[in-house]
């Protein structure tokens, strides 16, 4: 078995959270489940992200829907975020 | 020894219920939680204010404690009944106290370092304690990733070099290479806070700011210098030294050069990151320099000059 990806179940254990919330997530697209051999795996680079929805679930009481609508949020904030820098990169060339 | 205001923090009164503190403090930690707010500091540092704030509040012991001594002994009200119980059996003369007013803990058990640490990592409220003291969970969390900033010259970015950096009285040497750019993050692996109930070590990020070079602007991988050429070579052409990176160059001006014309010298700009031997360009501007205190017989040859045209 390949090391980056790790069974939803050893997950799950290990982070003591329930089955029905990874696979809520990927029903939302906000994770991608992968199936070999009749098992389910999560990709290793996802589990930052998966580890953060964890957060918001458990500790924030953010119900997957909020989680969807705050992945997007963040994700154009990040984007923003780069843009300001490019740009301000550039002004300093005329300052 | 400043007093802390937990209520204010948390914006609730002092008569709130546990259920009203518990709401204010949801509430606080949706809008402040790094997870959705990231490299925003100042949202930081309220999530750990709002979570010390939550970390005492919200345990009726503390919260006691707190309201009885918070106001009086400042950051050290924990302490206060320990030191109130050894006032009271004789451990201070009346004569030290009034000595040590401005502070009872100065020679009780640690000075200004006394207290200090109780509350302060935000982490453990959210994934440690909070958890084991709701009693629900015992989740396994990542440790928070740190970010940090690395401030450069240009000629520093421009060669691959080491440097030790300090991250939490730690010290981590990091390679450099060639040609990083302004804004560019690297990440540290399993360099951030430690994980909580055993959950895995965040990551450092690391965010490079070039400071803007005297001589050379930068765009990309091209470097921009601005050569001040006098009159005559402008008009005649010849060799002029122009700075690069590398040191000083020659090069040659072709007879009638303009005013802001540009000559380009291929490979002498910034190195590709990460493309060793590879490098970008650097643009020559030309600035004219017109001769001024021309001495009667200068002017007397520009009039002729002029003449001719």
């Amino acid at each position: 078995m390949s090391e980056e990806i790790i069974p939803v179940e050893t997950f799950c254990s290990y982070y003591h959270v329930e089955q029905t919330f990874v696979e809520s997530l990927e029903s939302y697209g906000l994770i991608s489940i992968s199936y070999k051999e009749n098992q389910r795996f999560i990709l290793k680079e996802e589990l930052t992200e998966l580890e953060k929805f964890s957060r918001l679930y458990y500790d924030l009481d953010i119900n997957i829907p909020g989680i969807d609508a705050l992945k997007h949020l963040l994700e154009k904030i990040k984007e923003l975020q780069q843009e300001t820098e490019a740009l301000r990169a550039r002004l300093r060339i005329y300052e | 020894m400043a007093y802390t205001d937990y209520y204010k923090i948390l914006g609730v009164p002092k008569t709130a219920s546990e259920e009203d503190i518990k709401k204010a403090y949801r509430k606080l930690a949706r809008k402040l939680h790094p997870d959705l707010n990231p490299k925003d500091k100042e949202a930081h540092k309220k999530f750990q204010q709002v979570n010390e704030a939550n970390e005492v509040l919200s345990d009726p012991e503390k919260r006691k404690k707190y309201d009885q001594y918070g106001e009086q002994y400042g950051e050290n009200w924990e302490k206060a009944e320990e030191f109130e119980k050894s006032r009271q059996s004789g451990a201070y003369s009346g004569q030290r106290r009034s000595e040590q007013s401005s502070n009872p803990f100065a020679d009780f058990g640690g000075g200004e370092d006394f207290g200090e640490g109780q509350y302060s990592d935000f982490f453990e409220q959210m994934f440690g304690t909070g958890a084991r003291g709701s009693g629900s969970r015992n989740t396994k969390f990542r440790g928070q990733d740190y970010q940090a900033e690395l401030h450069l010259s240009l000629r520093d970015a421009a060669k691959t070099h080491s440097q030790t950096l300090t991250v939490n009285e730690k010290n981590i040497r990091i390679t450099i290479p060639a040609g990083v750019e302004d804004g560019q993050v690297i990440r540290l692996k399993n360099h951030g806070a430690p994980g909580a109930n055993g959950g895995p070590q965040g990551d450092l990020y690391i965010t490079f700011r070039i400071e803007p070079d005297p001589v050379f602007k930068r765009t990309g991988n091209d470097l921009y210098i601005t050569l001040n050429l006098n009159l005559y070579t402008a008009v005649l052409g010849g060799d002029v030294m122009v700075d690069t990176l590398d040191g000083k160059i020659k090069l040659k001006v072709k007879p009638e050069t303009q005013n802001g014309m540009k000559a380009r010298l291929k490979g002498k700009g910034f190195p590709l990151y990460k493309h060793e031997g590879s490098f970008g360009d650097l643009f020559v501007t030309y600035n004219i320099l017109i001769p001024n205190n021309l001495t009667a017989r200068e002017k007397e040859l520009f009039t002729e000059l002029s003449k001719m045209r």
